[in-house]
């Protein structure tokens, strides 16, 4: 043990370590507070023309104008989402070399027609949108289990209980929703924090196979 | 709503303010009153968080990683997440912890992802000061698996009992004890009249 100690004792901080590493930290913070100033900015100065131009659209669609195309005003709002910090990344493989961790490939497991997947890095924590017809939609969230909920999801439900995978009565799954359905589970497991948001909810047994599916619960027979 | 120190016109503080409603990300300073968004420790939090657990996480993310280079971007990208993040603690131990945890995360994801560099300068060095002694150690804890890798050193070089390994690294503490008895079993077998490492 005192060899070891001695071993490790070798491994130190040095001054210039020092130096190098909180300038890089002040250096990420100025970054971050320099790309939030120039998105501000950027909609403050566009912010006028925009409300004039959103008036000009509701009176437009006010007088019943007959050549809306509603799934081509769809996609504006994805913009803020994207000027709001989040990456979006082109596929499932880029998403993981960008954040650098795996996550599944879920499309063979919901349980509806996917229209559309998005893969976004939301400040490290993968997020992988597979949106069906009609805003439904089944998001997972997975990112370092840092003691933070990784959803997102601040909404108040009705019911919140607690269930465990069989086999894995230590990984504790906390699952949301109203009625009998469930909106959202959030577990972690391995280092890893997870989420499930379901829209429109889904009954119980649904959401355990999909978390048992995306956190590897499988294999394991004790408990 | 919170005030912000940006030099516009009123007007246009006004219209900011209610950008700040609809889109609250995009605020430069969290809300006194509202939910959520973390205020980034300042310098000065940082400084002090690092100069008093900066060795421990190097030394953690060096044992897993074996080179300079990549124990430092552990480093610096715990303390980025620690200024981004900025958890509250209950104390200076608690905050250590957390540290720890952050490192062995982001060093097994660079080891999942076979980004580590080659160089193992401990070794060099050991090697060219003619220590063998300590480099028989090194060397083997470093042929440990890793999850034994990182119990033996939390438990030995951090002086943590197993129920704070098992917070640490996310494990049962039954699983703690079973990587130490085997992790010592494994290096006593190597070490043999070198092997010092105590019992619990």
């Amino acid at each position: 043990m005192a060899k070891y100690n001695e071993v490790m004792s070798r491994v130190a901080v040095t001054p210039e370590m020092r130096e190098r590493v909180l300038s890089n930290v002040e250096n990420a913070r100025a970054a971050k507070i320099n790309n939030k100033k120039k998105i501000s900015r950027t909609i403050i100065r566009w912010f006028p023309l925009a409300a004039a131009a959103c008036l000009v659209l509701i009176v437009g669609i006010g007088f019943g104008n007959v050549y809306k195309d509603n799934n081509e005003s769809v996609g504006t709002s994805n913009d803020a989402a994207t000027s709001q910090g989040l990456e979006d990344c082109a596929s499932l493989d880029q998403l993981c070399e960008k954040v650098g961790f795996d996550v599944l490939d879920l499309s063979a497991d919901i349980p509806f027609e996917v229209k559309q997947t998005v893969y976004t890095d939301v400040f490290g924590v993968a997020r992988v949108s597979y949106n069906g017809a009609d805003d439904t939609y089944i998001e997972l969230d997975k990112g370092l289990d840092e003691g933070y909920d990784v959803s997102g999801d601040n909404n108040d439900y009705e019911n919140t209980f607690e269930v465990s995978a069989s086999g894995y009565s230590d990984v504790k799954i906390t699952m949301k929703g109203n009625g009998d359905s469930v909106s959202l589970a959030t577990w972690t497991y391995d280092g890893y924090a997870y989420a499930l948001c379901f829209s429109p909810g889904v009954d119980r047994d649904t959401a355990t196979d999909l978390v048992i599916k995306v956190g590897g619960l499988t294999g394991r027979t004790e408990g | 709503m919170a005030t912000f120190a940006l030099p516009f016109p009123t007007g246009i503080q006004l219209e900011y303010r209610l950008l700040c409603l609809l889109f609250p990300d995009i605020c430069l300073m969290a809300d006194t009153d509202g939910p959520a968004i973390p205020v980034p420790k300042t310098e000065s939090e940082v400084a002090r968080a690092f100069d008093r657990c900066g060795d421990a996480c190097l030394r953690l993310a060096y044992s897993y990683l074996h080179n300079n280079a990549d124990a430092e971007d552990i480093l610096q990208e715990v303390f980025i997440r620690y200024m981004q993040k900025s958890p509250e603690f209950e104390n200076s131990e608690h905050e250590k912890a957390w540290l720890l945890r952050v490192t062995a995360n982001l060093s097994k994801n660079r080891l999942d992802y076979k980004k580590v560099r080659d160089a193992d300068e401990l070794s060099e060095e050991l090697v060219a000061e003619e220590r063998q002694d300590l480099s028989f150690v090194w060397e083997a804890v470093k042929g440990l698996p890793e999850a034994q890798r990182s119990v033996i050193h939390l438990f030995y070089q951090e002086g943590y009992q197993t129920a704070e390994i098992a917070q640490i690294l996310d494990m049962k503490e039954a699983t703690v004890r079973s990587h130490l008895k085997r992790g010592r079993d494994h290096l006593k077998s190597i070490l043999k009249e070198d092997y010092d490492f105590g019992e619990i």
